[in-house]
């Protein structure tokens, strides 16, 4: 049987890091299709599981115009969808329901991942706590960093898993990334915690003797 | 296949030549901005086959309505609504099969179009779309995906609108609920009556509707015995019961601003007994969903009840009826609560919680019968009843804190953190009931540990931790709670020390968590000399952070813990001897020293001998033997056994007269640490080149500060005279802070000793001073230049040699800088501080200097003949001249603590030397730095006539202005 081809539409507001999502994965950046003039990318993305490889052909709707474009159209016949927001500016994660809104026009009962793009800067604005959209609407969710590649993997492993219907497939072999260019938050809270607890096992400081 | 068609599969294929597909879009770009484009598109969407094609022309519709509506001739505006409606009507039913991608796009684009002209425009749109119904399915199915359509377009409030479509939304609601929605509700209810049957599919697209538009049309048209039969009968529906309870869901939490209305509502539902023959087996999903709405029927229900307290409202038979609904949905959601499912499980969280909360409040009203409320508040009312709840509700919150048998072989992060978020609510719940009856948790949790303990052998990782975990769980409870709970601490722990829970599970890691939970409870120790040894014995079996916890814990428990020193003796006795490699680490063993320090240095006088003997005697002989012995001759470098023992000896020592530093208690155990300081002394020149060794006595000698007191001085002496000459600038350092901390504790009686060590001392200090020239003009900024290690320790030291002198001055040894021994240096002395008054990169130094400088001109001047001319030629020019120049930066904040301090040495030196100072200012000095006379006259007066703050001022602003006029 040949490798299943499965159409993934990838959307989310302008800026939110979707086309450097994308383009982590080496082999689909080398082989991916450029639609200049109508600004989609198709980007093919293999991975090696447990019930052999599958592609997506992601659908990259970066740098789509209001006014121009297909819009919505792309997303006909699309058997998977990750909405992007950026953590770091709150209105993209506000925009979330329209973008959700529109895939489920077209696309149907789909599965559906959110993902939190961004997650390595310090600054993040839209906390885990606030993130609750996909609860309603029964999506999964994956904090996520393109730059350092952080659970880069995990949409797509939850989106074959459901796609199919083999909620124990796996990834036989890691896709080649991109190296990391930032250095991942969560390793840093983790590292943080580590700290915090480490701090309490160690006994007090002297006391200042001193004067 | 026409260009057109072909133009837009071109745009679509990603594989398609590049230039033919820019050539391909640009036609598409074309056909989407022409404004008669989307006549042609309309026309076309009916004529083709290919779905893309087909979508694409409605976008170009689309865009259309969305952007170009208004620039439409009225006469095109009505042939689109005649064109959308005939395609429902005619095109519709007889087209097989549409996409349903393209049903939608066009549902949404009746949607857009609506929202652009209903009801100005349009005001027929429901009529017109409701009379098509009749055409059949497809019509009907066309209209609810319209419905929906209007609701994410125009209504629904999870979207981001701005304000103008805000006020749109408001504006077409108030319009269909005057005019349409009567019309509208019925449909839906002719729709689901037809269809319930034969159309799963239209049934769900209905409900989908109802449920979107519950909140906000008028209730009544939906709460009714048309609807609710329906509602109910599609519970059994497998397709439609999700759906259903949704709609159940919105209708109950419906904003409704009257409370009675809203209990009326509930009690019209009996949704306890409509969900009463629920089968807790079924699918999860399901049983979520109802969940929720269970959940939320219990919230409005406490909400309601609220709000008629606060509308003073409490009539007896709307009170006792709302309490007895609550009580049912109580019982209701501790089956959903019991459900493996955790999701299932979790739906009823918030309302148990609320219901919790709720208990006392609600109890108030449980038999009123007078109006007189008030009366009834003053009690609380845990009732028998309520107790009978929470008794069912306890096993329910152990058997979902409890893991799961295979928890280890699947590690799943995202799993654990699920389940700790989990426990956090459980243990919420947890604590609430303790605020009710905290006796019954008590006892609860020690049964289940009772039970876990006698059948140890066989029970379970799981079993064993949540007995444990739930223990933890309520020694964090409210601390009002708690207070009643110390017997049943007591007990619960020598059950834990009696038993062999903690070595059977010390090597879990979780285990270790809940182990410092354990600790707490020390506090509520019982008064038994064996349990106690059990106890603690099992605190220190190598965990290193419960040493430390040990050590934390006696110290804010000290008078609780005192009595059980003996067996606190026992259980800690193989770890008192310096240890190599032994069972714990030299990081526990003394924070195991500075607990029994604490401990015993806290015992009344006679007391404290028969304890501190057996821990400092083995020590002070090991040490004796080492140091008589010269052990260390035979010692490798790789494997330093005896010098390390005596640095570890050190350590201990010093680390357990900790507790001795209180002058009462210091008496009795003193000879102890004398003797070991004794031997110690004899370190530095026994090991000269032992730093590690030097730094450790001198560590030794600041404890002997705190715990022999003026009896350590004899030894200062005799320290650093023998470990003075060559040593490194650390142990300099370490020296000069020595000398410090005595300084200012003992004060005059320091004289002799500074005397004798003064000429030593600074001679050294120029020493490394001079090997560094650089760094006393020019101290190492920040991002400036890389510094040394060697220079940083410079750097330090001669800070630490400011404050030495500072010291000195300030607790009245100038007269040492004087002494015939010293005189000598005393011009280095001084001219090293005054090198430090210039130096603005290091405001603190500086600051210190020009203080130094002034203390020295309140002892001297007078005194000192000719200190005065000194003060003149060497000191003013750094308070006056100096700052003018350009290193000196006036914007820097730093620097302004510096001018308090020169514009208060200049008041020093007016009042000491009076008008033989202000002639000098004023005919010399400030002459020589270009001041014209009558600047120097003003300047002068300033200083004679104002109050130091005014001063202080005066003084900025000169040193402002003079930075101007140099500017220009």
């Amino acid at each position: 049987m040949a490798a299943p081809n499965l159409k993934l539409v990838l959307v989310g507001d302008g800026g939110t890091g979707k086309t450097t999502f994308v383009k982590r994965h080496l082999t689909g950046e080398f082989e991916k299709k450029y639609i200049a003039t109508l600004g989609v990318e198709v980007h093919p993305l293999g991975f090696h599981t447990t019930r052999g490889p599958i592609t997506f052909n992601v659908w990259d709707t970066a740098g789509q115009e209001k006014f121009g474009g297909l819009r919505d159209a792309y997303y006909i016949q699309g058997q998977a969808a990750i909405i992007m927001f950026d953590v770091t500016a709150r209105m993209t994660y506000k925009n979330v329901p329209n973008w959700h809104r529109d895939l489920v026009r077209v696309c149907g009962e789909v599965p559906i991942v959110l993902c939190g793009n961004k997650v390595d800067v310090k600054d993040r604005k839209v906390k885990p706590k606030q993130i609750t959209f996909h609860r309603k609407k029964n999506l999964q969710y994956y904090d996520i960093s393109a730059k350092s590649n952080y659970n880069f993997e995990k949409p797509f492993l939850y989106l074959a898993r459901k796609l199919t219907g083999d909620a124990s497939l796996e990834l036989v072999a890691a896709p080649a990334l991109a190296p990391s260019e930032a250095t991942i938050d969560l390793n840093e809270q983790a590292k943080n915690e580590a700290i915090i607890a480490e701090s309490l096992n160690a006994p007090l400081p002297e006391e200042d003797d001193d004067l | 296949m026409d260009e057109f068609e072909s133009a837009v599969l071109v745009s679509f294929n990603p594989t398609a030549d590049a230039v033919l597909r820019q050539k391909a879009s640009e036609y598409c770009e074309a056909v989407k901005v022409n404004p008669e484009g989307w006549k042609f598109c309309l026309e076309k969407f009916l004529n083709t086959k290919t779905i893309e094609v087909r979508f694409f022309c409605l976008v170009v519709v689309q865009d259309t309505i969305q952007y170009r509506h208004d620039s439409l001739p009225p006469v095109d505006q009505a042939n689109l609504r005649t064109a959308l409606l005939r395609y429902i009507a005619e095109h519709l039913p007889n087209a097989q099969a549409t996409e349903t991608p393209l049903k939608n796009k066009f549902a949404q684009i009746v949607a857009l179009l609506f929202k652009m002209e209903y009801p100005h425009n349009w005001p027929s749109f429901f009529s017109d779309i409701l009379s098509l119904l009749s055409v059949g399915t497809s019509s009907v199915d066309i209209f609810l995906r319209i419905m929906s359509n209007i609701d994410d377009e125009i209504i629904n409030q999870d979207m981001l609108r701005n304000t103008q479509e805000v006020a749109r939304s408001t504006e077409i609601k108030d319009y269909m609920r005057e005019k349409s929605i009567v019309d509208v509700v019925s449909a839906w209810y002719q729709i689901l009556e037809m269809y319930k049957t034969s159309d799963v599919h239209i049934c769900k697209s209905c409900l989908d509707n109802i449920r979107r538009y519950i909140s906000w049309i008028d209730i009544g048209l939906i709460a009714n015995d048309r609807f609710f039969p329906l509602f109910f009968s599609f519970l059994n529906v497998e397709d439609l019961r999700e759906y259903s309870a949704s709609c159940l869901y919105e209708l109950v939490y419906k904003g409704m601003p009257d409370p009675v209305n809203k209990l009326s509502l509930v009690a019209q539902l009996k949704l306890t007994s409509v969900f009463n023959g629920l089968s807790m087996n079924d699918d999860p999903d399901f049983l979520e969903g109802v969940g929720k709405v269970i959940n939320i029927t219990g919230l409005e229900i406490i909400s309601a009840t609220k709000e008629l307290v606060a509308q003073n409202n409490t009539n007896a038979e709307v009170m006792n009826s709302a309490k007895h609904m609550l009580e049912e949905e109580f019982m209701m959601s501790l089956r959903f609560m019991d459900n493996d499912d955790d999701n299932v499980s979790q739906s009823v969280y918030p309302f148990i919680n609320g219901y919790l909360s709720s208990v006392n409040f609600l109890g108030k009203f449980s038999e009123i019968t007078t109006a007189d409320v008030s009366r009834q508040l003053k009690s609380a009312n845990v009732t028998p009843q309520v107790i009978e709840q929470l008794q069912a509700l306890l096993p329910i919150i152990r058997k979902k804190l409890t893991y799961e048998n295979d928890w280890e072989d699947k590690k799943d992060e995202e799993e654990e953190k699920f389940f700790n978020d989990l426990r956090k609510d459980l243990v919420a719940l947890l604590k609430l009931i303790m605020t009710l009856s905290p006796q019954l948790v008590a006892q609860f949790t020690l049964s289940t540990l009772q039970t876990v303990i006698t059948n140890l052998n066989s029970a379970t990782f799981p079993t064993v931790e949540v007995s444990v975990y739930m223990l933890l769980a309520i020694s964090e409870g409210p601390a009002s709670s708690i207070k009643s709970l110390e017997s049943f601490f007591g007990e619960a722990l020598v059950l834990i020390a009696n038993s062999s829970i903690l070595s059977r599970e010390k090597a879990r890691e979780n285990f270790s968590l809940i182990f410092l939970g354990y600790f707490d409870y020390i506090r509520y120790l019982p008064d038994n000399p064996d349990v106690l040894k059990n106890v603690l014995v099992s605190f220190f079996d190598g965990r290193s952070r419960v040493c430390y916890l040990f050590s934390r814990m006696i110290r804010s428990h000290m008078t609780q813990i005192q009595p059980f020193l003996p067996s606190i003796l026992a259980a800690v006795e193989p770890f008192l001897s310096p240890q190599q490699n032994g069972s714990i680490t030299n990081e526990d063993q003394i924070s195991i020293f500075e607990a029994l320090g604490g401990l015993i240095g806290g015992l009344p006088r006679g007391q404290q001998s028969q304890y501190i003997e057996p821990i400092m005697s083995p020590l002070i002989n090991q040490l004796d033997g080492i140091v008589a012995g010269k052990a260390w001759d035979n010692e490798t470098p790789d494997k330093p056994i005896y010098t390390t023992t005596i640095i570890q000896i050190l350590s201990l020592a010093g680390t357990i007269s900790k507790g001795f530093a209180n002058p009462a208690g210091r008496e009795e155990s003193s000879v102890w640490f004398r003797k070991i300081l004794e031997t110690s002394l004899m370190l530095p020149s026994l090991l000269p080149d032992h730093e590690e060794m030097r730094l450790k006595v001198l560590f030794y000698m600041h404890r002997m500060i705190e715990c022999l007191g003026e009896g350590v001085l004899q030894y200062v002496l005799l320290l650093i005279e023998r470990s003075l000459p060559n040593c490194t600038q650390k142990a300099f350092y370490e020296f000069v802070r020595l000398l410090n901390q005595l300084s200012s504790r003992f004060k005059e009686t320091m004289v002799p000793v500074v005397d004798a060590l003064l000429p030593q001392l600074t001679q050294q200090f120029f020493s490394y001073m001079e090997q560094v020239p650089k760094i006393v003009t020019n101290p190492p900024t920040e991002g400036e230049r890389t510094v040394s290690e060697f220079e940083r320790d410079i750097f330090e030291v001669r800070k630490q040699y400011y404050s030495f002198v500072g010291i000195l001055l300030n607790n009245g040894m100038c007269g040492v800088f004087r002494s015939a021994a010293n005189v000598g240096y005393l011009n280095s002395v001084l001219q090293c501080v005054l090198q430090g008054c210039r130096e603005y990169r290091d405001i603190q130094s500086c600051k210190s200097c020009i203080i130094i400088m002034r203390k020295f001109a309140e002892n001297w001047i007078g005194n000192v003949p000719g200190f005065n001319q000194f003060l003149y030629e060497e000191y003013v020019p750094l308070i006056i001249g100096e700052p003018l120049g350009p290193n000196f930066d006036l914007n820097d904040a730093g620097v302004s603590l510096v001018i308090t301090e020169m514009a208060t040495s200049q008041k020093t030196l007016l009042t000491r030397c009076g008008a033989e100072f202000a002639n000098y200012l004023n005919s010399i000095y400030l002459p020589s730095i270009g001041c014209t006379p009558d600047v120097s006259r003003e300047y002068v007066m300033r200083l004679e006539g104002s109050q130091p703050k005014e001063f202080r001022t005066a003084f900025y602003t000169f040193l402002q202005s003079w930075k101007k006029i140099k500017k220009r």
